[in-house]
């Protein structure tokens, strides 16, 4: 078990996570990434907003980045 | 005072907001046997589907009532402070379809439903009393159901800042009003069904909208008046005062 941190970049704004969440993988955390993203897209598109180019960083607790998560990766677009 | 005379007081405290009961009652609720228990955090202390025949009144730190789905995503359905009668119902509904856990290190006193039966069958006063404290856990029930399915993310997290620091303020909640947050960003998502990135996003804009800040594990409200329009939040449904 190991806690990663999930810094969400949006359009130029950083949201830094202080707390932080344990996951057995880097692959659990990926996918809670891949969630978060895809809950933050419906917010924006609640505004009729959508920014493919926002991203989830995950972070380990030494700080080091571990995976990026562009929320492009977290849906599939199609007709557009 | 013990812990658990204390817990008493504090439940007895919640019963005469909304009840009178005469000297005798109060004395009856302050003797009520039961067993202390410290829980550390985030631990489940009434099961899914457990039988209970003990309802637990919350001594210090939080406790969530929760269900779960088939894949285990949590949703809360109530948050208790002390002198919470966390699970009352529990005495009338022995098969708990709803659980609970701790949010920090909570203490309990768990309370034989056999007392409070007797304590029904002896006052009809108190029978009343325990029945609108049930009734209150269900308006507040009934207050989430529309927050949670109809407003925006940052209407819900304002909704609970909203209510917890009336719940602790008892009703007043000046501008400055500081008040313990135990609650990770997990669990502040669980209860308002928003994943932990988008709970730190919208705190972050309560945040710069200058209507509220946690820091430190403290809920700091900076604009009550701002803070309760995001919320649309109306204090009545927390029915702090007398019923008639």
């Amino acid at each position: 078990m190991a806690r990663y941190f999930f810094h969400l970049h949006e359009r130029g704004t950083i949201t830094v996570d202080e707390e932080g969440r344990v996951f057995a993988t880097l692959a659990a955390a990926y996918a809670a990434a891949i969630r978060d993203a895809r809950a933050i897209m419906c917010d924006q598109l609640g505004e009729g907003k959508l920014c493919l180019a926002c991203l989830i960083e995950i972070v380990d607790d030494t700080g080091a980045c571990v995976a990026r998560v562009p929320f492009g990766d977290a849906v599939d677009v199609t007709g557009a | 005072m013990t812990d658990a005379r204390h817990a008493l007081s504090l439940w007895l405290d919640r019963l005469t907001l909304r009840s009178t009961l005469s000297d005798a009652e109060r004395h009856a609720i302050l003797a009520l046997p039961g067993e202390l228990e410290t829980i550390r955090p985030n631990r489940d202390f009434v099961r899914l589907g457990e039988r209970v025949d003990r309802a637990c009144l919350i001594v210090s730190g939080l406790a969530g009532r929760f269900g779960q789905t088939r894949d285990g995503e949590r949703q809360m359905t109530a948050l208790h402070i002390p002198g919470d009668m966390a699970d009352l119902h529990s005495v009338m509904l022995p098969n708990a379809a709803t659980a609970l856990q701790s949010v920090g290190e909570t203490v309990i006193y768990r309370v034989p439903h056999a007392e409070i039966h007797r304590l029904a069958g002896q006052s009809l006063t108190l029978a009343e009393a325990f029945w609108r404290d049930c009734m209150v856990d269900a308006a507040v029930l009934s207050q989430w159901a529309l927050v949670n399915a109809r407003l925006s993310a940052k209407g819900r997290v304002a909704h609970l800042l909203c209510e917890m620091a009336c719940r602790f303020g008892r009703g007043q909640c000046p501008d400055g009003g500081v008040i313990g947050w135990p609650l990770t960003q997990t669990t502040l998502g669980d209860t308002t069904g928003l994943t932990p990135v988008h709970v730190n996003r919208t705190l972050r804009a309560l945040r710069e909208a200058r209507a509220a800040r946690i820091v430190d594990k403290q809920l700091h409200v900076l604009d009550w008046k701002l803070l309760s329009a995001i919320a649309e939040f109306d204090p009545r449904y927390l029915v702090l005062e007398k019923v008639d």
